[in-house]
């Protein structure tokens, strides 16, 4: 497969994918670049929907970890600007987005590959490297997780 | 355990054994039913909940056409196809082309003159030099079969050497000027 037919067919899931794990538009938008930046300079004569995940997910944590540095920082900043930071907050109305980050990483990442990208089974568990039967539990425990989260709303 | 059979469910991933199970279950057990039930609902919500967002756009360099050998043999299959094509193509089309400036049109005019002795056509196409029609048997029709090039004609029947006489199934006429009528006849290509 060509790569640029490659990315046509990946896009529009993989950022749909990004952009519930990030829950941020701006953050998906760097991670959707840098993943098929990647993809193209290793692998360009044969791409891997598989590892563009992998890809994605690890450069996701990646700029967690930074942003976890500068956390006390921003936080530092943003006690004096009350006003300002109060519209970026509104913005984020999305529910479902709100009930995924109450899942932990791993779990969100899982499920997002789930309910987002409809995957199956066998292929969230080639992307994460768990077994499928995990992955079997994994979902299913979110479900349940949400549903009890949905409830107390 | 069996809990996980309503997320396999919902998810499709359920092998015949398992659905077995899980039917058994929904109809023998109340509270299994309750929860399949208030699962799905809940994933519909969710699914509902997707929001569309629009992917950024990225400029992906187009594949280089002739990368490897396997594209190369491809793409010789593709050259010898379009040749060939082309090659068929322009002997298929030269043969009408030819043709086409030479094409010529059967035209049959017909007159019903009963009376007549002699029916002649004149005409553009004749360069105004009479042509015998030629009598239908005992019908009373004259006809005659043209070869036309396409375009416009004027043309007029003349009876008996005498009478010049419009075409009467044209209704396309026009003054000659000597106070009589010609047809005027277009032929398409």
């Amino acid at each position: 497969m060509t790569f640029d037919k490659f990315y046509s067919e990946t896009k529009d899931g993989f950022f749909k994918y990004l952009y519930y794990l990030c829950s941020d538009y701006e953050t998906a938008s760097d991670i959707f670049q840098e993943s098929y930046f990647k993809m193209y300079q290793k692998y360009q004569n044969n791409p891997n929907k598989g590892l563009l995940y992998k890809i994605g997910k690890n450069t996701f944590l990646d700029i967690k970890r930074k942003k976890k540095e500068v956390y006390v920082e921003q936080d530092f900043l943003s006690s004096f600007k009350d006003e300002h930071t109060n519209i970026s907050t509104e913005k984020e109305d999305d529910v479902l987005e709100k009930m995924l980050s109450k899942l932990d990483d791993e779990t969100r990442h899982i499920f997002t590959l789930k309910i987002i990208n409809d995957m199956k089974y066998r292929e969230i568990a080639e992307i994460t490297g768990h077994s499928e039967a995990n992955i079997k539990v994994i979902i299913h425990r979110a479900r349940k997780t949400l549903k009890k989260h949905f409830k107390e709303v | 355990m069996k809990e996980f059979l309503i997320s396999q469910f919902i998810d499709d991933e359920l092998d015949l054994r398992e659905k077995k199970l899980f039917v058994e279950s929904v109809h023998n057990e109340e509270e299994f039913y309750e929860e399949t039930i208030s699962s799905i609902d809940f994933e519909m919500v969710m699914k509902n909940r997707i929001s569309e967002v629009q992917t950024p756009q990225l400029n992906i360099p187009k594949a280089k056409k002739i990368s490897s050998y396997k594209n190369l043999t491809r793409f010789t299959q593709l050259l010898a196809a379009s040749i060939i094509i082309i090659f068929a193509f322009s002997m298929f089309s030269n043969q009408p082309d030819t043709q086409k400036a030479e094409k010529l049109v059967n035209y049959r005019f017909v007159i019903y003159k009963p009376e007549a002795e002699k029916v002649e056509i004149s005409g553009e196409f004749t360069n105004w030099k009479p042509l015998k029609l030629k009598k239908v048997s005992r019908s009373g029709y004259w006809e005659a079969e043209i070869k036309l090039k396409p375009g416009e004609y004027k043309y007029f029947y003349l009876i008996n050497e005498k009478k010049v006489v419009a075409d009467p199934t044209s209704i396309y006429k026009v003054e000659d000027g000597f106070g009589n009528k010609n047809s005027i006849l277009k032929v398409n290509a």
